[in-house]
């Protein structure tokens, strides 16, 4: 492994409370919500970082948090920055983000100003296709695989419904395909060229599902185990897609799935929205404007929302029209982790429009 | 079949939805914005971003 001789911590300009450690192989960790003694600490530049950051330079591990936070700890630590068991006890995991120096979007890149928030690095698509050949690198695998399935449950509950199961026999059917993800050598045959997450896990699911008798009955002599927690998921994220029962039942097994696949998607990057938001003691901000995410509501009464919001009309138009492309950005993040490559995103975008299209063209 | 419910897969509701002006289709998420529109956002050129961030105009509302 080749050394790196540059490492340096910078404050971002426009938010306060972020760093950001960049690395000259190109990578950038941002950290958020960093405590204010952190802030005061200045560390000197072009040193070599500590071990643990310099093996965390390799793409591979520097993609899994983890390991990010150990690293960052190792480097600070190494540079008399901060105390023993300091950084590591205050920074949480999910403040850490992890994105790419070299721009993939620029024009989300732009979006966020000085602390760069816009690139996509390793997804977790990518991160569990890369995940053979060492143990570490398959249990990070692993963990990637187990998150995915844990956000993406629905369109494979759907599926198995639609196919004609009873819920409770879909439920276990779920738990039971997940667990043949999870524990089996699914991981292992998960080849590049056989797809994106999406079509992967549908393609896996068809074939789990044809002799989905034997498995029900095989559970239904006890022994199975359960993966999921359908309380916890259901707390999580509630779903909020509203169709009509017509439309719902005109739709075929691999249409659902998509369909629910795309209301996943979406709602996911609302949901990331509204937290940044909420972060900025802004979710009343959230709220009145979200509405008008999309440019069907281009109709938005500035003034109204204004008199609501108590800002002055400039304002409105300002938020709604960064809120939007926020909002644009964390939908595309939001596909970028089921496909290997950020280049895939509009394709994988396009299919799934071209579904919802689709399915609204075969229920008139 | 029942798709929602405990499950809280769908909120299927038994009255057909409005279309969406500028899509024609009706599935409907979160404050009832539409799905397709939503999802075509990100296939949209993203805009001039020269000015200040979500956050930064966020921050100044404090």
């Amino acid at each position: 492994m080749s050394r790196r001789r540059s490492f340096r911590v910078e404050l971002g300009g426009l938010f306060p409370e972020a760093r950001s450690l960049e690395f000259e192989s190109g990578f950038t960790l941002q950290i958020s919500d960093v405590p204010p003694e952190i802030n005061e600490t200045p560390l000197p530049s072009a040193e070599t970082p500590g071990e643990a950051a310099q093996s965390a330079l390799t793409a591979g591990r520097l993609a899994h948090e983890q390991t990010t936070i150990h690293a960052v700890v190792d480097a600070l630590q190494s540079r008399g920055s901060a105390p023993d068991d300091y950084v590591a006890n205050q920074i949480p995991r999910r403040s850490l983000m992890i994105i790419n120096k070299s721009p993939v979007l620029s024009s989300a890149n732009a979006n966020e100003g000085t602390v760069r928030r816009g690139t996509f690095v390793t997804t977790r698509w990518s991160l569990i296709l890369s995940g053979t050949g060492s143990k570490t690198k398959e249990q990070e695998a692993s963990a990637a695989l187990a998150e995915l399935c844990s956000i993406y449950w629905r369109p494979i509950f759907a599926f198995i419904c639609r196919r004609g199961h009873s819920t409770q026999d879909a439920e276990d059917l779920t738990q039971d395909f997940f667990l043949m993800i999870l524990e089996g050598s699914w991981l292992q045959n998960a080849d590049p060229s056989r797809g994106r997450f999406r079509s992967l896990l549908l393609k896996s699911l068809k074939n789990f599902l044809n002799d989905a008798a034997d498995k029900i009955h095989a559970r239904k002599r006890g022994g199975a185990v359960s993966f999921i927690s359908w309380d916890d998921w259901l707390a999580e994220a509630p779903s909020e897609l509203s169709m009509s029962t017509q439309r719902l039942n005109s739709l075929p097994p691999e249409r659902l799935f998509d369909v629910r696949w795309a209301a996943t998607v979406v709602e996911r990057a609302i949901r990331r929205l509204r937290e940044e938001c909420e972060l900025k003691e802004q979710r009343r901000v959230f709220d009145i404007l979200s509405g008008y995410l999309t440019k069907e509501r281009d109709d938005v009464s500035c003034a109204s929302l204004a008199t609501k919001l108590e800002v002055p009309e400039s304002t409105v138009k300002k938020l709604l029209y960064r809120m939007r492309q926020r909002y644009r950005w964390l939908l595309r993040d939001e596909v970028a982790q089921t496909v290997e490559n950020p280049a895939d995103i509009d394709e994988e975008l396009r299919h799934l429009c071209g579904v919802l299209a689709a399915s609204a063209e075969q229920a008139t | 079949m029942i798709l929602y419910g405990v499950t809280d897969l769908h909120t299927a509701i038994t009255h057909e939805l409005d279309e969406c002006p500028r899509c024609d289709t009706a599935l409907r998420v979160n404050n009832g914005l539409c799905l397709l529109c939503l999802l075509q956002t990100g296939l949209t050129e993203a805009e001039d971003s020269r000015s200040e961030s979500l956050d930064t105009l966020l921050s100044e509302m404090e």
